[in-house]
């Protein structure tokens, strides 16, 4: 029979066997987003009980009280950032921090991504470092045996029996604030270094994800937690209370007497290469450069202080820090900048280089879980506010918030970010066309200076010279323009320092 | 029956409950009472010895549960989706399998399951030609050749061209959704035509102008999708036989087909050969 084009949807996964029994090969190549999807899905559905989907995507209808209280209907997928932000976490290999009230799932959540991650229930049990005030350095991390210490001559011949759980591709460290000041140290070690050291033996954890739990996020407990340790979390997971509306649900499994971990399907158990697989694609999800240029835009200016300094470079939020004072000191009338309108008046710092790049792997993240090639802007507003919960302190004496409603953000950090981040997407329209022609000099000059010659430098630091006039003298001095003029002097000097050069060296 | 094979349906659902994460207890109920009982009673009619036939009815298990859980099996009188796999596992299988000779019948519940699974991950116009022409399927057997006629009537193109002699068919697009307003019309196959709505971008019918056109539901509509725009052939004379033909918004011809949308009309103008597709 001639070949059709449609006689290949006669061959298949399924083949007749000679013992006239049909054999189905295992259904391979699936896409593995659809897989994240499919475990977010048994997650939502059958494990941990979400009264709300807030992170949206879509246009939105808004319906209003009379009272001004605003509930929003998305127009596209929404998800729980209590399922959503622990998975990312976890195909991401970055540390999360989940916080809320006792006996909201922080631990259970945690426990899940373990369990689709490949882990048994009985290495979840066992590698579970769970948080008190006993607890020491040793117990987390290990010890030498004691007959080996007693035999030793050399520090060479004491071997340390590491704990399993350092190595794990999960761990879970449960009320991390519970741990003494000493441990979190090691811990800390753990986290930043990716090793821990004792008697002159290294243990690396390997690519790993990171859950830790609090019971709440002042850093409260029985020990305060260390601000380098609390640094190095990348985001923030608020547990979510329960409606009561779900209560036959929660009936419904006392009766069943079994827990949603004991029923995870294996249909929803990555593999290590999965995990490997999904790393590497969310790395290669494209940030356009629109999209990029929005978030610089947006963190760019929250570490700007006008009146940190008189010398320019030194206007920031880090000058007044390392002076002892606070941003509420120096943020008043006597700064003419508008504080309903520039950002820097909200926050009491700024946020690192680490911070963006969380922010920018997290995008990635949700935008490959959503089955994009590209981040989106929307990506990054349901993603910074997680990012950033923790790592931007509002700054709570400034006008903004004795302004009508705006005192309300200063109790919900996600809402502050959020709105901070959407005023910047509007100003950044305006400001767009005077960062443009500073990118522009910056491909410029990055496209490098060898074959330049002194007529060409001379000419490129005159019309730098004249973007700089034009916006000092025009422009008033808000945090996005500050981080343009101070781009455009760093290109200044750079081919001033190159025309220098070539004067020395051009006969 | 299927009750004497309890160990063997218990452990297939056992592998399946903690395999898939829709996967459906009801449903599968549903399926041993019903399509399963059926063709359990239609094997021991027939003179399969009892070991082949269990064997035989444990391989259409298993591909049944991994149906259900995948989702490709559904319970079609409440979610009045339809899919060929459900079709087959539920109607096809169990009434022609016991008729198809037994050297051939392992052969056969492959090709079903693959042509079913594989329908599910083509465009779903594709599913729905496929659901649409049912009838001519009259045993497993017959599979190859009616998914061989298939893609000929589709894909291939038509014996007979369009020439002076033709009819129109009028296909009325707002029964499919009634806010549509067909728009632009372009060819995807020799006689299958992609409709979009006028007024919301990114909605589309597709069509498929056979001897009875089949409205094909929601369709992508490919790069390449063709046809020559032709306003005025061959309008005009059709006009003339069919007075309703009034105002047409746009139109397109092959050398097999024409098709017309009109500026005040849910319905697709389609123009077949007469006497013959």
């Amino acid at each position: 029979m001639t070949e059709n084009p449609l006689h290949r949807l006669l061959q298949g996964r399924a083949a007749a066997k000679p013992d006239l029994t049909v054999h189905l090969s295992d259904l391979d190549g699936a896409n593995l987003h659809d897989k994240m999807r499919r475990a977010y899905m048994w997650i939502v559905n059958n494990a941990v009980i979400c009264p709300y989907y807030d992170i949206e995507f879509g246009g939105k209808t808004k319906l209003q009280s009379p009272a001004g209280d605003e509930l929003v209907l998305p127009d596209a997928m929404s998800f729980s950032s209590f399922v959503l932000i622990p998975m990312l976490t976890l195909f991401t290999c970055r540390r999360a921090l989940m916080i809320g009230g006792p006996g909201r799932g922080k631990t259970t959540s945690a426990l899940l991504m373990a369990l689709i991650s490949g882990m048994s229930r009985d290495e979840v049990r066992r590698y579970i470092v769970r948080g008190h005030p006993q607890l020491t350095v040793a117990d987390m991390l290990g010890a030498p045996l004691p007959s080996d210490l007693m035999k030793a001559e050399d520090l060479g011949d004491v071997k340390v029996s590491w704990r399993q759980w350092i190595t794990a591709r999960v761990k879970i460290v449960d009320e991390y604030n519970r741990i003494p000041t000493k441990t979190q140290s090691a811990l800390l070690s753990l986290l930043a270094e990716g090793y821990a050291e004792q008697f002159d033996q290294y243990v690396h954890t390997g690519r790993s994800s990171w859950f830790l739990t609090a019971n709440d996020d002042a850093g409260g407990g029985t020990f305060q937690v260390i601000d380098a340790l609390k640094d190095r979390l990348d985001v923030i997971v608020r547990a979510v209370p329960f409606n009561s509306g779900y209560l036959d649900t929660l009936l419904r499994r006392i009766e069943a007497d079994k827990t949603p971990e004991e029923m995870i399907p294996s249909e929803i158990v990555f593999t290590k290469a999965e995990l490997d697989a999904i790393y590497a694609s969310i790395l290669a999800v494209e940030v356009p450069q629109g999209v990029l240029d929005r978030l610089g835009f947006f963190l760019g200016q929250l570490d700007f202080c006008r009146m940190a300094s008189p010398q320019f470079e030194y206007k920031s939020k880090d000058t007044l820090k390392l002076a002892g004072a606070t941003v509420a000191s120096v943020c008043n009338e006597q700064c003419p900048l508008d504080k309903r309108r520039h950002l820097c008046t909200q926050t009491e710092n700024g946020v690192s280089a680490r911070s963006y790049q969380t922010a920018l792997h997290y995008a990635k993240a949700i935008a490959y879980f959503r089955g994009n090639r590209a981040v989106e802007v929307e990506d990054l507003r349901q993603v910074v506010p997680w990012v950033l919960h923790d790592k931007l302190q509002p700054n709570t004496r400034s006008p903004y918030f004795q302004a009508d409603r705006n005192g309300q953000y200063l109790k919900d950090r996600v809402a502050w970010i959020r709105q901070m981040l959407d005023t910047s997407l509007e100003q950044f329209e305006r400001h767009e066309p005077i960062r443009k022609e500073v990118r522009g000099f910056r491909d410029e000059l990055d496209q490098g200076l060898a074959g330049v010659d002194l007529k060409t430098v001379e000419a490129r630091r005159g019309k730098v010279s004249q973007l700089l006039q034009r916006l000092i003298k025009k422009s008033e001095l808000s945090g996005p323009v500050y981080e343009d003029l101070l781009q455009l002097k760093a290109i200044y000097s750079r081919y001033q320092n190159y025309e220098q050069w070539l004067r020395q060296h051009t006969t | 029956m299927i009750s004497e094979r309890g160990s063997v349906v218990a452990g297939i659902e056992e592998v399946a409950a903690g395999k898939f994460v829709r996967w459906d207890p009801a449903l599968w109920r549903t399926f041993l009472d019903g399509p399963a009982a059926r063709l359990a009673r239609g094997l021991a009619a027939t003179d399969t010895p009892p070991g082949e036939a269990d064997a035989l009815l444990t391989s259409y298990l298993r591909l049944g549960a991994e149906a259900i859980g995948l989702g490709y099996l559904v319970p079609t009188a409440q979610s009045g989706a339809s899919t060929f796999l459900s079709h087959a596992w539920t109607t096809l299988v169990p009434a022609h399998l016991p008729h198809t000779p037994r050297e051939r019948r392992a052969e056969r519940l492959a090709q079903a399951w693959n042509l079913g699974e594989n329908l599910e991950h083509e465009p779903a116009w594709l599913q729905r030609v496929f659901l649409a022409r049912l009838a001519d399927l009259r045993s497993l057997d017959g599979l190859e050749a009616f998914v061989n006629d298939l893609s000929a009537r589709v894909l291939d193109t038509p014996a007979v061209e369009l020439g002076s002699r033709v009819r129109p068919v009028w296909v009325w697009l707002g029964a499919h959704d009634r806010w549509f307003l067909p728009g632009d019309v372009r060819f995807v196959a020799p006689t299958v035509v992609a409709v979009s709505d006028r007024v919301r971008p990114g909605v589309t019918i597709g069509v498929w102008l056979t001897d009875q056109p089949v409205v094909l539901g929601p369709m992508a509509v490919p790069e390449g999708a063709n046809g020559a725009p032709s306003p005025d052939w061959p309008w005009p004379s059709i006009a003339q036989v069919d007075p309703r033909l009034t105002g047409v918004h746009q139109a397109v011809r092959n050398g097999w087909r024409a098709a017309a949308t009109l500026r005040t009309s849910q319905y697709l103008v389609g123009v077949l050969p007469e006497g013959g597709v």
